[in-house]
C-alpha cells in the first residue's frame, strides 16, 4: 500500500518535466511530422494536405541530393580523427604531461569561446591573401587555397574549423570517462612491459568503450546539427558547396518560406539521428565492457 | 634465485618525505612482509622496486645489480595489486597470458604456462571467463596467477589479501604460503595487518612515517621490541605502557608506577641498573598479565591491585580493561575468571617479559642503549 | 518580515505605476550592416540624438547581422506576432514582405509633410524600390549605396610604363569593359604560381547584384520591373557573364569568389589594384587605405548603368498606431538633411536627401574626398533594384548558378539557362 503511493508520488514528481518535454520536444517533432505532408509556404500561407509531395519534390531536387551528401561527408569525415585525437588528448593530459596546461588552454579555449566569435576569427583565417592559413601555404610554396570562396575547398574549411571548435567538448567527455580506468591497470601493463601505445591500445580503448558510444552518438549528432559557423561563414556556398541538412532546413524555412519543405526536411533528419543510433546502439551496445565490477 | 637490496633509499614527493633512508637486505628465497600503519611508505618502497616510483636517492639492486634506471619489465619481477588490477575485458586466460604474448613468447609455451599455473590455484575451469563474472578470492586467484605465468625471480604484493572477507584472509594466507614454499622465490609482501605479517613472513620490516623501525623474525621482533613503536605494533591486543620510575630497594631494582610498585628480575637487572632512577615506561604485554586465581606459583611481590572497567569474553580468554591508577591497561587472562566489573581484583604481571622504553622519542627500549 | 514583504509589494506598485504613468513610446528597430566597417557605432549614436530631441520616445536599436539574417529576423518576427516596429532591410525584399502583410503604406506620413514636395527632396532613383505593386509607398530610403569601382592610384601609376605602353592612360581607370579586361591584365602581378596582385576583384556574395549592374550596362536586365517577367537568360547577360569567367578563369586577374565581407581589406591590404564595391564600404576605405585612390563609374558597355542597393525603412502592421507614428517620426529624422549627410559621411553610404548636399559640412567634406561623388552622380544612370516576392529564393537561385559559372562548374549558358527556371518556377503564382 505504501510502496504504491511512493510510486505515485514518483509519477506525480516527474509530471512538470514530462508535460515540459513534451510541450518542447514531442508536440513539435509531431507538428512537424504533419506538416511535412502538407504545402506550407509563402505562395500559400495556410498549410494545405499535399501527401507526399513535399517528399517527391525533395528526392527530384539535385540540391538536396548535394546537401545529403555534404551532412554525411560532413559527419563520416570529421568524427573519427576528432573522437581518436579527443581520446589521445584527454590520455596525455591524464597522464600529467609536460607542457600540459598550455595545451589544456589550446584545447578547450575554442570549445569555450561563443560560436559566433570563432567564425569571425575562422574568416580572418581562411582569408585568401592575408589570412595566415594561405600566407603559411605560400611560405611552404604551395599554392594558396580558397577556402571558403571555393566549393572545392569550403566543406572542408567547415570541417576543420568545426574540429577545432569540438575537439576540446569531446577530450573533456573522454577525460571524464577515463577517470573511471583503474590505474593500477596500466602500472600492471607498464610491468608486464606493455609500451605507450600498446597500453592504451590494449587497455585505454576497451576500457572507454562506453564513453566512445556516448562520444560516437553525440558527435553524430552535433555534427548532423552544425548551423552556426556554416551562417556565419559561408551561408552554404559558393554554390551550395557548403550546404548541410539544418542549413538548409533554415534557408527553406526562415529564406524561401517553404515551411512544408522546411518540416519535410527535419522528418528526415529526425528519421536519420533515430535510425543512426540504433544501429549504432544494436551494433555495440552488448558488445562494450564496462569497467565496473 | 634473486636477492633485493636497499641502500638508503629515500623518496620525496615535492617536499614531503614518503621514505627516508630505506637500507635494507633481502636474501634468495626470503618471504620479507612490510608492515607498518597506512600511509608509512610501504607501498612506496614496494613500488620504487618495481619501477613504478622514480627513486629519490640511494639505490636498490636485484641480484647484484642497481636497477634505479631499469625498466620494470626488465627487472624479472612481478607485482600482484591490493585491487587485482585484472583486465576488465579480457578473459582470465587471456589476462594471464597478456604478459607472457608481450614478451613474444611461442604460443604453445603460454598456453602450457597458463594451464599450469590455472592447475596451481585451482582456477582452470575459470579460463573464460571475465573477471566480473568472479569471485573476489577466484579474482585473487587470477592476479597471483598472472604474477606466477612469469616465473619472475621476485614477487612483490601490495596487501593483496585486503579486499577479500576474514575467512578467506585466512585461507589465502595459507596458499600463498604454500605458494611459495613451490615456487622457491623471493617474495616482498606489503600489510598493514600486523597479524598476517607475523603468521607470512620469515623475515617482518616494521615502517612508521617512512622510515623502518625494526627488521627481524616474527618471533624476535615479538619478544624483544627495539623500541615502542614496534612494541605496541606487533602483538594483539597491544602492549600495555605505564609511567614508572626505576628504583632501588633491597638490593633489587623496582618500577614504581605509584599505585603499583614490581621488582624488576635479576636475569634483567643488571641491563637496566644503569638507569636507576630515571623516569621510563614500563612495557608489559596483556597475555603476560594472569588472573591472580589461576595461577599456583608466583612472586607475591608481583601482583598489582586493580579495578575493572571492562570485561570482554571472546571465547578462548576475556579481555580485561581495567584501571590502575590514572591509566588504563588491558589484561588478556583465562576465559573463566571470576572478575566483577567494577571492583578490585588482583593481577599479576610475568615480569620476565616485561620491556622498559625511554621517556624520549623514539622510545628506544632500555635494553639496547 | 511582514513589513519587509509591505514594502516590496508597495515598491512593486510604484514602479508598475510609473512605468505606465510615463507612457514612452518604445520603438524596436532592427537594423542590417551590409558592408565592411564600424557601423553599429554610428547607428547608435544617430539613434542617441534622436532620443535626446524626442524624450517621448526611446529607440531600440538592434543590431540584426548582414541584410540576409536581417531579413531573416524580421520575417521570423513579423510571423510570431512580435513584428518589430521599424526595420531597414534589403530593398529588393519589399515584395516578400507585402506579400505576408507585414508593412502599413506611408502615404499618409508623406502626404502630411507636404506630399511630391516633400518626396522631391530625395533622389527619384533611391524611391524607385520604394512602391509597392499598388502604388502605394511601403519603404523609405536610408542606408542607399551602388556598387561602384574602386581603384588604386599608386598601383596604376606603378605600372604606369606598361599601362602606356598597352596605349592605356594610368591617371584614370577603365571606362567600358575592355579596358576593363586590358587594365586588369596589366596590373596582375604574379611571382611564380603565386598571384602577387590582382587586377580587379568582383567579390563573391553579392555577385548578383554586380551582374545585375553588368547586365544594365549591357542594355539588358534580370527580372522585369513587374517582379514577374524573368530576362535572366538573355545574350547581353551571357556577354556579361563569359566576361566574368575570361576574367575568372581565363586570364585569371581576378580571383573567384572572393568574400564579399573581406574584399575592402584586400583592396586596403594591397591586393588588388580594383574592386567592384558598394559605395557603402568607403569610410573603411578612407579610413585606413593607407594609399592614394579613386572611385569611379563602373565601366560601361552599351552604357553606364547600375540598380541601386541598400536598405529602406519599413513601419510594420500589428503594432500601436502611436508607435508606428513614432517611428514615421523616427524615419524622418534619420532621412533629414544634416543626419543623411552625417551617416554618408560617416559611412559611404550615398545621402539620400538631395539637400543634405547644400549643407556647408557635406561640401567641405566632399571637397577632400571628391571619390564621395561618385556614387551619388552614378544615380543618373541608375535603375531601381530587381524586386520580386520570393526574393531569396530568387537570389539563392541566381548566386548559386553564377558561383558555379564563375568557378567554372557549369557553362555559362547552362548556368543562365537553370537560374532562369528557377526564378521563374520560384515567381510562379506570385
Ligand atoms: N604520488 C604521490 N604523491 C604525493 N604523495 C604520495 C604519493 N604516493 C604516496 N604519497 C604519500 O606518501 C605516503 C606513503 O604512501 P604509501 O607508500 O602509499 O603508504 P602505505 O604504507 O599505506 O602503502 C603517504 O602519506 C602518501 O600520501
Ligand atoms: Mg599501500
Amino acid at each position: 500500500m505504501r510502496e504504491k503511493l511512493e510510486s505515485y508520488r514518483a509519477y506525480l514528481f516527474l509530471i512538470p518535466g514530462l508535460f515540459f518535454l513534451f510541450l518542447f520536444t514531442y508536440l513539435p517533432i509531431i507538428w512537424s511530422t504533419w506538416l511535412s505532408f502538407n504545402e506550407w509556404n509563402l505562395l500559400s500561407p495556410k498549410p494545405v494536405f499535399s501527401g507526399l509531395e513535399n517528399f517527391v519534390k525533395l528526392w527530384q531536387h539535385d540540391v538536396f541530393w548535394l546537401v545529403m551528401k555534404n551532412s554525411f561527408f560532413f559527419v563520416t569525415v570529421s568524427i573519427f580523427p576528432t573522437m581518436f585525437l579527443a581520446l589521445v588528448f584527454a590520455i596525455l593530459i591524464d597522464e600529467r604531461m609536460k607542457g600540459r596546461v598550455y595545451y589544456i588552454y589550446s584545447l578547450f579555449y575554442p570549445t569555450l569561446i561563443p560560436m559566433a566569435a570563432a567564425a569571425m576569427l575562422w574568416v580572418y583565417i581562411y582569408s585568401p591573401n592575408l589570412g595566415i592559413l594561405n600566407i603559411f601555404l605560400a611560405k611552404l610554396g604551395l599554392p594558396k587555397l580558397g577556402w571558403l570562396g571555393s566549393s572545392q575547398t569550403s566543406l572542408w574549411a567547415l570541417i576543420i574549423m568545426t574540429f577545432w571548435k569540438n575537439l576540446g567538448f569531446f577530450t573533456l567527455i573522454y577525460l571524464a570517462g577515463l577517470q573511471n580506468v583503474n590505474r593500477e591497470l596500466y602500472e600492471a601493463a607498464y610491468i608486464d612491459g606493455a609500451g605507450w601505445w600498446r597500453r592504451h591500445f590494449s587497455i585505454t580503448f576497451p576500457l572507454v568503450g562506453p564513453t566512445s558510444l556516448f562520444v560516437l552518438v553525440v558527435a553524430i549528432i552535433l555534427t548532423f546539427r552544425v548551423f552556426d559557423q556554416i551562417h556565419l561563414m559561408t551561408e552554404g556556398g559558393p554554390g551550395n558547396s557548403s550546404n548541410v541538412i539544418v542549413y538548409y532546413i533554415f534557408e527553406n524555412g526562415f529564406k524561401f518560406f517553404d515551411w512544408g519543405r522546411a518540416s519535410t526536411l527535419t522528418t528526415i533528419l529526425v528519421l536519420i539521428l533515430l535510425s543512426l543510433t540504433l544501429i549504432i546502439f544494436g551494433i555495440f551496445g552488448k558488445r562494450i565492457t564496462y569497467t565496473a565490477d | 634465485m634473486a636477492t633485493v637490496s636497499f641502500h638508503y633509499v629515500t623518496k620525496r614527493f615535492g617536499n614531503f618525505v614518503a621514505v627516508k633512508d630505506f637500507d635494507l637486505g633481502i636474501g634468495d628465497k626470503e618471504f620479507v612482509v612490510l608492515v607498518g600503519p597506512s600511509g608509512c611508505g610501504k607501498s612506496t618502497s614496494l613500488r620504487m622496486l618495481a619501477g613504478l616510483e622514480k627513486i629519490t636517492e640511494g639505490t636498490i639492486e636485484i641480484d647484484g645489480r642497481v636497477v634505479n634506471n631499469v625498466h620494470p619489465k626488465d627487472r624479472d619481477i612481478a607485482m600482484v595489486f591490493q585491487n587485482y588490477a585484472l583486465y576488465p575485458h579480457m578473459t582470465v586466460y587471456k589476462n594471464m597470458a597478456f604478459g607472457l604474448q608481450l614478451r613474444r613468447f611461442p604460443k604453445s609455451e603460454v598456453d602450457k604456462r597458463v594451464h599450469d599455473a590455472a592447475e596451481i590455484l585451482e582456477i582452470s575451469e575459470l579460463l573464460k571467463r571475465k573477471p566480473r563474472e568472479l569471485s573476489g578470492g577466484q579474482r585473487q586467484r587470477v592476479a597471483v596467477g598472472r604474477a606466477i605465468v612469469r616465473k619472475p625471480s621476485v614477487f612483490l604484493f601490495d596487501e593483496p589479501l585486503s579486499n577479500l572477507d576474514a575467512k578467506l584472509r585466512v585461507q589465502m594466507r595459507g596458499e600463498i604460503l604454500k605458494l611459495h614454499h613451490r615456487l622457491q622465490s623471493t617474495i616482498i609482501y606489503v600489510t598493514h595487518d600486523q597479524i598476517e605479517a607475523m603468521t607470512m613472513g620469515s623475515k617482518i620490516v616494521i615502517m612508521n612515517a617512512g622510515e623502518i623501525m625494526q627488521v627481524g623474525e616474527p618471533i624476535k621482533v615479538y619478544d624483544s621490541p627495539d623500541n615502542m613503536f614496534v612494541a605496541g605494533f606487533i602483538g594483539s591486543p597491544a602492549m600495555n605502557f605505564l609511567e614508572v620510575k626505576l628504583i632501588s630497594k633491597d638490593r633489587a631494582l623496582w618500577v614504581d608506577g605509584g599505585e603499583f610498585c614490581l621488582p624488576i628480575p635479576d636475569s634483567k637487572g643488571q641491563k637496566y641498573a644503569q638507569h636507576k632512577g630515571k623516569t621510563c615506561y614500563f612495557g608489559i604485554r596483556p597475555e603476560h598479565m594472569y588472573d591472580r586465581e589461576f595461577i599456583k606459583d608466583y612472586d607475591p611481590r608481583n601482583v598489582i591491585k586493580a579495578r575493572v572497567d571492562l570485561i570482554e569474553p571472546v571465547g578462548s580468554f576475556v579481555i580485561l580493561q581495567i584501571v590502575v591508577g590514572k591509566a588504563t591497561i588491558v589484561a588478556q587472562v583465562d576465559s573463566h575468571t571470576r572478575a566483577v566489573l567494577g571492583e578490585e581484583m588482583d593481577l599479576v604481571a610475568d615480569m620476565e617479559k616485561m620491556h622498559l622504553f625511554s621517556t624520549d622519542p623514539p622510545h628506544l627500549s632500555l635494553s639496547i642503549s | 518580515m511582514k513589513r519587509k514583504i509591505f514594502w516590496v509589494g508597495a515598491l512593486m506598485v510604484l514602479f508598475l505605476f510609473s512605468s505606465t504613468a510615463s507612457a514612452k513610446v518604445k520603438l524596436k528597430f532592427f537594423y542590417p550592416v551590409g558592408v565592411a566597417g564600424p557601423l553599429v557605432k554610428v547607428i547608435n549614436g544617430m539613434v542617441e540624438k534622436f532620443e535626446s530631441e524626442n524624450p517621448d520616445i526611446d529607440v531600440e536599436p538592434v543590431y540584426a547581422g548582414n541584410y540576409n539574417q536581417t531579413m531573416q529576423k524580421v520575417q521570423t518576427a513579423v510571423l510570431g506576432g512580435n513584428p518589430p516596429d521599424v526595420a531597414v532591410v534589403e530593398i529588393s525584399e519589399l515584395f516578400s514582405l507585402l506579400q505576408m502583410d507585414a508593412l502599413i503604406p506611408l502615404d499618409s506620413y508623406v502626404e502630411r509633410e507636404g506630399g511630391k514636395g516633400f518626396l522631391a527632396d530625395f533622389y527619384p532613383g533611391f524611391l524607385g524600390n520604394a512602391y509597392g505593386r499598388d502604388g502605394k509607398i511601403y519603404g523609405f530610403p536610408f542606408q542607399r549605396s551602388t556598387p561602384i569601382l574602386y581603384w588604386n592610384r599608386d598601383m596604376f601609376r606603378a605600372a604606369g610604363d606598361k599601362l602606356k605602353a598597352a596605349g592605356l592612360d594610368p591617371s584614370r581607370p577603365p571606362d567600358n569593359w575592355d579596358e576593363l579586361v586590358e587594365y586588369s591584365k596589366i596590373l596582375t602581378i604574379r611571382e611564380g604560381n603565386q598571384t602577387k596582385q590582382y587586377g580587379l576583384i568582383i567579390p563573391g556574395g553579392w555577385n548578383d547584384w554586380i551582374f545585375e549592374a553588368f547586365s544594365r550596362q549591357n542594355g539588358s536586365q534580370l527580372l522585369k520591373e513587374d517582379g514577374l517577367t524573368v530576362t535572366f537568360n538573355s545574350p547581353e547577360n551571357l556577354e556579361a557573364l563569359k566576361l566574368w569567367v575570361k576574367l575568372m578563369q581565363e586570364l585569371q586577374t581576378c580571383p573567384v569568389l572572393r568574400p564579399w565581407n573581406i574584399t575592402p581589406d584586400d583592396f586596403i591590404g594591397g591586393v588588388t589594384a580594383m574592386m567592384y564595391y558598394s559605395t557603402g564600404g568607403m569610410a573603411k576605405i578612407r579610413k585606413t587605405a593607407k594609399f592614394d585612390w579613386g572611385a569611379a563609374f563602373q565601366p560601361k558597355r552599351k552604357q553606364y548603368g547600375t540598380p541601386v542597393g541598400g536598405g529602406d525603412f519599413h513601419i510594420f502592421k500589428g503594432i500601436p498606431k502611436e508607435n508606428q507614428d513614432a517611428a514615421w517620426t523616427f524615419a524622418k529624422f534619420m532621412t533629414r538633411p544634416d543626419m543623411a549627410a552625417h551617416w554618408s559621411i560617416e559611412s559611404g553610404y550615398v545621402a539620400v536627401n538631395k539637400k543634405s548636399y547644400d549643407l556647408p559640412e557635406m561640401k567641405a567634406f566632399l571637397e577632400k574626398f571628391p571619390q564621395m561623388t561618385v556614387a551619388r552622380d552614378q544615380l543618373k544612370y541608375a535603375y531601381p533594384k530587381m524586386m520580386a516576392v520570393n526574393y531569396q529564393l530568387i537570389r539563392n537561385a541566381m548566386t548559386t548558378n553564377l558561383d558555379a559559372a564563375l568557378e567554372g562548374t557549369k557553362p555559362p549558358e547552362q548556368a543562365l539557362e537553370d537560374a532562369h527556371k528557377l526564378m521563374e518556377e520560384a515567381i510562379k503564382g506570385s
